[in-house]
């Protein structure tokens, strides 16, 4: 037993000695690497093997979606989030990151639409809440955000961004006072927030 | 040709994709005008109304279609003149918007098609129950491509428009007019973007013709200025805009209000103001009044007029 174990061993020691030793990486690993150094054309292009080899990996392609936003190639971002979408229309990972591109561009009717289809299926998924208040600000829908902060601030009573979201709203229809209040709950959350200081000095 | 091009438009973005029914944004509205004119030899007043329905596919691009009647009617005392005109505006638009990676901002690219028939109702002879009414048909079309970038604070608009404008009639004393219009706007967002001033340039060239004498350019600037409302205001007023035309123009066609001026003088200045409010969350009514000048080109008859204007539309 213990030479066959040792037969696999070398065996396998074998195949991969070769690879790591003429310098070729893991794409995945060197994906992450150039990610972290805001390299990110080269970790997309990092993916590209695998994507040609695997069309349908759909986690490469979100992956590559992600860099893609965060290079600011949104409509690259959005037809890599479109595809693997295609792939796998259950996806909330999908939805969720194709609001990402699709807020820079300020298509806020369809951050909205996408937003919706995530909380059909998830109601009180906090991404697709908070990225949908970000499309009621674009729209300046200033009382459905209000309303809405509200509620999803009873059901994450520690975040910050939504009270932020509750703020404005409010301020933008001189509610001043329930702007103070929500202002001074995001400084009991986050000391020193540049924002919250910044209207509660003034108002 | 160019409605043609609008109806292929209008079938791509019906057919073209399949779009789910709830993205659409529609929105419908009447609209009424009441216009009376001041020392002129020949034009008494103008009641007019229409409907416009529009749809936008969320961000993506939309369509509008409008459809108005205006009754002018004349001064009674002079013969050679018409005793009323009836026209009919047809309109048919379409707008798709672009987002690329390179610019800061949306690209949105629009074709607007017109079709319209003027009916100018004669009395020709006799009063009271021998008078006979003849009725001469012009007939106009226009086209009005414009491509415009707004960028994403909202703070920078542009936009270079372009019309061409056929006016056709269907009495052979009258020549035909071919109308050239260009038309480059810029538009500055202020008070995070609550105000809006906006400056749109009127460059218009006529071709040879015994409607417009030796007239053959005319140039205008359109000044308007917009502030939308946040709450405790006076009248509970969401939108108020001011604007002013200084210079001449005739036969121009706003890309605003998606009309043509078809009106054979030449306007020698406009101020207008307009308020709109919100009555709900979906239904908004909009009243405008406004002075225009204006100067007969045949005969030197200046004149103007003061009219009122009101429309009420939904979204959906």
């Amino acid at each position: 037993m213990l030479t066959k174990n040792l037969f696999i061993l070398v065996l396998v020691s074998g195949f991969l000695v070769p690879v790591y030793a003429s310098g070729a990486t893991d794409p995945w690993i060197e994906s992450y690497r150039l990610e972290a150094l805001a390299q990110y054309d080269s970790a997309a292009k990092s993916l590209e093997q695998i994507i040609k080899e695997q069309p349908r990996n759909e986690f490469a392609i979100l992956r590559r979606g992600w860099l893609g936003y965060l290079r600011g190639a949104h409509n690259e971002a959005i037809r890599d989030y479109q595809r693997a979408l295609d792939i796998n229309p259950l996806s909330l990972d999908a939805r969720l990151g194709l609001m990402l591109p699709l807020i820079a561009q300020q298509r806020w009717r369809e951050v909205a639409a996408h937003a919706s289809q995530v909380l059909e299926v998830s109601p009180w998924n906090y991404y697709a809440h908070v990225r949908l208040m970000i499309s009621e600000e674009g729209e300046k829908q200033w009382e459905v955000l209000a309303r809405h902060a509200d509620k999803v601030h009873q059901r994450y009573p520690s975040d910050v961004t939504v009270l932020v979201y509750l703020a404005r709203a409010n301020d933008w229809m001189k509610e001043h006072k329930k702007a103070r209040k929500a202002y001074a709950q995001v400084l009991e959350r986050v000391p020193g927030h540049i924002e919250a200081t910044q209207y509660l000095s003034r108002y | 040709m160019q409605i043609r091009v609008i109806h292929i438009l209008c079938f791509w973005l019906f057919t073209g994709q399949a779009w789910a029914a709830e993205n659409w944004y529609w929105k419908g509205g009447v609209e009424l005008l009441a216009k009376g004119y001041n020392d002129s030899m020949k034009l008494h007043d103008l009641t007019g109304i229409g409907g416009m329905l529009s749809g936008d596919y969320m961000e993506r691009g939309g369509f509008v279609v409008s459809y108005n009647v205006n009754h002018i009617n004349y001064q009674s005392n002079i013969s050679s003149d018409p005793k009323s005109i009836d026209e009919a505006v047809l309109m048919l638009g379409g707008r798709f918007n672009f987002h690329p990676d390179g610019l800061p901002g949306r690209v949105t690219l629009r074709l607007d098609g017109y079709r319209e028939n003027d009916d100018m109702h004669y009395r020709v002879s006799g009063s009271g129950s021998s008078k006979k009414i003849v009725t001469i048909r012009d007939r106009v079309v226009g086209v009005n491509p414009v491509a415009s970038f707004l960028n994403y604070t909202k703070t920078f608009y542009a936009d270079v428009g372009y019309a061409y404008t056929h006016y056709h009639s269907d009495d052979s004393a009258v020549d035909d007019v071919n109308v050239r219009q260009w038309a480059p706007t810029l538009g500055f967002g202020l008070n995070r973007s609550y105000d809006w001033l906006q400056l749109r340039a009127y460059l218009i060239s006529l071709s040879a013709s015994n409607r417009v004498a030796d007239k053959d350019i005319t140039s205008a600037l359109e000044v308007k200025w917009s502030h939308w409302f946040t709450a405790d205001v006076p009248l509970d007023l969401h939108s108020a805009r001011l604007a002013a035309v200084v210079g001449k123009r005739i036969y121009a066609v706003d890309s605003d209000a998606s009309t043509m001026f078809s009106v054979s003088d030449l306007q020698t200045g406009a101020i207008s103001i307009a308020m709109e409010w919100r009555l709900g969350d979906q239904i908004s009514t909009v009243l405008q009044g406004g002075y225009e000048s204006y100067e007969e080109l045949l005969s030197n008859d200046r004149y103007n007029s003061v009219y009122m204007y009101v429309s009420v539309s939904q979204s959906w």
